[in-house]
């Protein structure tokens, strides 16, 4: 991580806020994410962690507040203000977006070399050799085998699916990754083996990410920074280690005890 | 040189879940460590010793008085730091010898040790020459090196945790209990290892059970006891 304060920051969110109707989606959050660096949000189902992700990448409208992505040209954009075809480029080249349920965010009609060459050519690529020989570069990456590059991601696992889902994303090398609840729904062994790869992927691509959880160790394993929410608001923020080890809210604290030591 | 002032730092846990039970630690403390010097914490058991260093290497929130810590020619309090700052304080400054080597799944043994010391700019082949002078002192057996020490025993993975920690270079260095769990011979071992560190300009602060060690390393004794009477 080459994250440093004095950069200006790669995403910058103020006073972020959505509700449907009634219910409270998330509520004035306010944060810098710099390049290189791994921010965890962590709460309880409903606390509005993912509402707050969708709000960032610019999917929800906002009630109120601002957020803003710094382009590779320097050029600071609003992204809500965004035209909807800029933002669609964006989200295809710069930005990944990491589902929990892989199926969500593969195409799973087509190939996993297809998967994966879609945004080669959405940035342009049109040599066929060239985004074949990417495609398994990538596929090799996230440790599939080459011969599976024309097999429909339907005949793949759970965990093969999900590791294809990370290959598609980074494959353009974004700069920023939204990922939500990347290990949700793998079985442990699984989730350890692609925990190492995300965390090997992050530091070499120096990829700054946003992921939600509401795993506390995942959350300490690939994360520099940690927000803790609940009911649509941030109640701590800081360095993950010590809100995890020495948190102060009452509902930190409770999140925190609350975990069986295996 | 100077490198660490702790200023007038007291600390208290609030146990939110047990009706806001507030258990005092210690109050007041102040502390300056200079280059060289290796002060040990002493005091019995639940004083605040490993509270103390997880404060100063910011994993503990310090809510009263301040850390200073100099890093590169800056001084920067750790108890008001941003995030970013304190990893990187903790990348190229400050040091922490846990008593536990915390190991991730499938992450072989030379990786790990090397880690640290590459993130400081040092060259793949450097990291890799101390790495493996430094397991070989230990007398890490080679054959382990390329494997992840998640099945090892606890004094294999202690000496791992020391590799790593002294592969790179750091300027405050916290040692927690580092020669615990550990046989005479490597014992005799890690106290070479630090005095050579000190030697090099670091400054230490540390918790000693081990007379020997604290006998042959310590410059100084910091008596937690006297601050802990304070905060109760």
């Amino acid at each position: 991580m080459n994250a440093n304060h004095q950069e200006t920051p790669l995403l910058k969110a103020v006073g972020v806020s959505k509700s449907f109707g009634d219910v409270l989606g998330c509520q004035n959050v306010d944060l810098d994410l710099f390049p290189g660096e791994v921010l965890g949000i962590v709460g309880e189902s409903g606390s509005g962690k993912s509402t707050l992700l969708r709000c960032l990448s610019g999917e929800h409208a906002l009630q109120n507040g601002h957020v803003s992505y710094a382009l590779r040209t320097g050029e600071i954009a609003d992204v809500h203000a965004m035209a909807a075809a800029a933002r669609r480029m964006l989200m295809r080249t710069d930005w990944a977006f990491v589902h929990q349920n892989p199926r969500d965010g593969l195409r799973m009609g087509v190939s996993a070399g297809g998967n994966v060459g879609e945004r080669l050519m959405a940035i342009g690529d049109r040599h066929y050799g060239n985004i074949r020989s990417t495609a398994i570069d990538w596929l090799e990456k996230v440790e599939m085998s080459a011969s599976r590059i024309d097999h429909m991601p339907e005949t793949f696992s759970g965990g093969m699916q999900q590791r294809l889902q990370i290959a598609r994303n980074l494959v353009t090398r974004p700069r920023l990754a939204f990922m939500d609840e990347p290990t949700g729904g793998l079985d442990v062994s699984v989730q350890a083996r692609l925990l190492d790869l995300l965390r090997g992927l992050v530091a070499d691509l120096d990829l700054a990410c946003i992921i939600v959880t509401h795993d506390l160790a995942v959350a300490r394993h690939l994360s520099h920074r940690l927000m803790v929410m609940r009911a649509g608001k941030v109640v701590e923020a800081g360095l993950t280690d010590q809100i995890l080890d020495d948190p102060q809210h009452p509902y930190s604290q409770l999140l925190v005890s609350s975990i069986l030591r295996a | 040189m100077t490198v660490l002032k702790i200023n007038n730092v007291s600390k208290d846990f609030t146990l939110h879940a047990q009706d806001g039970t507030r258990l005092a630690v210690f109050d007041q403390l102040s502390l300056t460590l200079h280059a060289s010097e290796c002060v040990a914490l002493s005091g019995p058991s639940g004083i605040g010793k490993s509270t103390l260093m997880r404060m100063i290497y910011g994993n503990f929130h310090c809510a009263h008085g301040e850390i200073l810590i100099r890093h590169q020619d800056d001084w920067v309090d750790i108890a008001t730091a941003h995030a970013h700052r304190i990893l990187d304080i903790r990348r190229h400054t400050l040091g922490y010898v846990s008593q536990f080597l915390r190991v991730l799944p499938r992450v072989a043994t030379m990786e790990i040790v090397t880690e640290p010391a590459r993130a400081q700019g040092v060259t793949d082949v450097e990291a890799e020459k101390r790495a493996r002078d430094l397991l070989n002192r230990l007398r890490v057996p080679e054959r382990l090196w390329s494997l992840s020490p998640m099945t090892f025993s606890g004094g294999e993975q202690q000496r791992i945790n020391l590799a790593r920690c002294f592969a790179a270079r750091y300027d405050v260095m916290l040692l927690d209990e580092p020669t615990a769990s550990l046989d005479a011979e490597n014992r005799a071992t890690v106290i070479e290892i630090i005095a050579e560190a000190r030697a090099r300009g670091s400054a230490m602060i540390g918790i000693f059970h081990d007379q020997a060690a604290r006998d042959a390393l310590c410059t100084r004794e910091i008596n937690m006891s006297t601050y802990a009477e304070r905060a109760a």
